[in-house]
């Protein structure tokens, strides 16, 4: 036989190319498979890593196993592309036999009119279509997709199927006539099996559309009895957020050569359409620095929220997860174009006053960062106007939920008053810390941004009101301005007698002995904060 | 890992406090508390009271500090 064709080398290219390609057709299929073992937050960590002890999940799996009868969707799938094929084939091969095996008046006209389908959209017709089948009742059941895509496939079957037909030689249908046989038999004993690669090629033409369809299934078919596979998956695809494992799981078993699949990770999230299955908060965040951020991801993790936008004067900050939800640059108009239930504002604290009072105004519960205002009289307007909307206004305290200062406030409260309280935080700051000090303290002094903290604590303790206050400071640095100090202690009366301490102090110079008081007294003992970490939290830090 | 040293004439009793959240679990804690707020009602005028008066406070001591007078705070009427 010929030489070249069993020589090894070609042989080795071919197979290595085609090995090659095959790898490269594969590979979306193996990320889905490996991300559909990850959890949400291991997907976007590290897309293309094996899911390890840390990441391997399950959770995608059980939460399609419980939304949602996958099973049925795959079942209606399956029957809807099957009956689809099988009517397309029967029909198709049936009228292309005709128009290629007899003469009558009207033939190239019939077969023309037919090629014409091709070339117009049946989705053009959807509204005349789903009036058709609410006029017949068809509504809601699989016959209306099974007529819907037969009539879809037909143009395209007939067109292909009569070329070929015209190519079966005369002489042996001519030899069957001879022999008796009726038209019906040629047809089916003698056409159907020389055309039968031309059959299979239709089938795998459309096969794929039909099974991927998602517009006729939404209008002809959205029941929860007679939903496809496709339009079931959907409900894992919000408007804002998607949640990529169970989409992994329903594109990796649900769609031929994960062609589906590649369409859901490129298609932009937020053009889809919305399917929620169960009521959230919708979220509105307002500034994303180092505080609005954090608050975000708390949202955006949060099985009860929903992030609907997000807020921030400039365009840029950290690429995270948060790229998915729309951003606004204008406060004003992103609250009145989304139409949050929650606000939560963590802007400079100049703008507090404006943003809560007006989302709380629109209807919507305010979250916003310390300080509540930069007056005292902001602050009191801020709270009068949760009074009168009925709003929830909880401020951005975070000592409150600090569990060590939790159990501190409780124990302090349990021995009694009245109190004193020694109460600092100094720090001793360079380099990059040092800066963002000094940014702070173009608006704020120490004793006041991070002061409110501690003097909260104070306030949670003793239930009594303020009555005097004494303060000293002083500019221990030519960085900051002349009217700022960067070192400030508070003296503060209580009308039960009670009296406290504050101290803070930023920047290189700060003395870091005894940096860190936390200590209150009573005439029943005291309370000692002894060896608290540092981390998080111990240092007073600020939104940006 | 730091703790509370209570202090009694009776004696000391020192309370370990374990797992010193991250900032990350403040915030989360903060916001699950906001839409706790908004799900079960939760009255909050103790918690905004609080705010307006921690904030008058350190306000007042500002103002103190660029003066060098005392600050006599009003009986907040709210």
């Amino acid at each position: 036989m010929n030489k070249a064709r069993s020589n090894p080398v070609s042989a080795l290219a071919m197979h290595g190319a085609l090995i090659i390609y095959t790898l490269i057709a594969m590979f979306p299929v193996f990320v889905i498979l490996i991300n559909s073992f990850k959890s949400r937050k291991a997907i976007f960590r590290e897309p293309l890593s094996l899911p390890n002890s840390d990441s391997f999940s399950m959770i995608g799996y059980e939460t399609v196993m419980q939304q949602g009868d996958f099973f049925l969707y795959f079942q209606n799938s399956m029957i809807v592309t099957v009956a689809s094929l099988f009517f397309i084939l029967l029909f198709g091969a049936m009228a292309a036999f005709a128009l290629s095996e007899y003469r009558f008046k009207g033939n190239t006209i019939m077969g023309l009119y037919l090629a014409l389908g091709i070339m117009i959209p049946i989705r053009i017709g959807t509204v005349a279509i789903l009036e058709m089948m609410v006029a017949t009742g068809l509504v809601n059941s699989l016959w209306a997709l099974i007529l819907v895509y037969t009539a879809q496939g037909l143009p395209l079957a007939i067109f292909i199927l009569s070329e070929f037909m015209r190519q079966v030689s005369d002489d042996l249908k001519n030899a069957g006539r001879v022999d008796g046989l009726s038209e019906y038999t040629i047809f089916a004993r003698i056409v159907v099996p020389l055309v039968r690669p031309a059959m299979a090629t239709v089938a795998v033409f459309n096969m794929i559309p039909i099974w991927n369809d998602l517009w006729f299934p939404l209008i002809l078919a959205p029941a929860e009895e007679t939903k496809t596979l496709t339009l079931g998956s959907q409900v894992f695809i919000g408007q804002f957020v998607t949640d990529w494992k169970r989409s992994a799981f329903g594109a990796f078993h649900g769609h031929p050569a994960g062609a589906h699949s590649l369409y859901h990770f490129l298609t932009p999230t937020h053009s889809r359409h919305y399917v929620r299955s169960r009521e959230m908060i919708k979220v509105l965040i307002a500034g994303l620095g180092n505080m609005g951020f954090s608050h975000a991801m708390a949202h955006h993790n949060h099985p009860d929220s929903q992030i609907v936008a997000l807020v921030n004067r400039s365009k840029s900050f950290p690429q995270s997860e948060l790229d998915q939800y729309p951003l606004y640059t204008d406060f004003h108009e992103a609250l009145g174009k989304v139409k949050p239930d929650l606000v939560v504002i963590a802007t400079y604290s100049d703008s507090h006053t404006d943003f809560a009072i007006a989302a709380m105004k629109a209807g919507c519960h305010v979250f916003v960062e310390k300080p509540l205002s930069t007056t005292v009289a902001d602050a009191k307007r801020v709270v009068q106007t949760a009074i009168e909307t009925g709003r929830k206004l909880v401020i951005g305290y975070i000592l409150r939920h600090h569990p060590s200062w939790m159990r501190f406030v409780d124990e302090a409260r349990n021995l009694g008053g009245p109190y004193v309280f020694r109460l600092n935080l100094n720090q001793q700051s360079t380099g990059s810390e040092w800066e963002t000090h000094k940014n702070l303290m173009q608006t704020t002094s120490p004793i006041v941004d991070c002061g409110v903290h501690y003097v909260d604590v104070m306030c949670q303790i003793t239930d009594a009101k303020p009555v005097m206050v004494n303060g000293i400071g002083l500019r221990l640095s030519d960085e900051i301005a002349p009217d700022m100090y960067n070192y400030g202690q508070l003296q503060v009366t209580f009308s039960d007698g009670s009296v406290g301490w504050y101290e803070a102090g930023w920047g290189p110079m700060m003395s870091e002995t005894a940096f860190f008081v936390k200590d209150i007294v009573s005439p029943n003992g005291s309370r000692f904060h002894r060896r608290w970490q540092q981390g998080g939290l111990g240092r007073c830090r600020r939104p940006h | 890992m730091g703790g509370i040293l209570v202090h009694r004439s009776g004696g000391d009793e020192y309370i370990n406090l374990a797992g010193e959240p991250g900032h990350q679990e403040l915030c989360d804690a903060e916001q699950a508390y906001m839409l706790k707020a908004i799900a079960e009602d939760i009255d909050l005028s103790r918690h905004m009271q609080d705010a307006v008066l921690s904030l008058s406070i350190c306000l007042a001591a500002d103002e103190s500090i660029r003066n060098g007078k005392t600050v006599y705070l009003e009986e907040p009427t709210q």
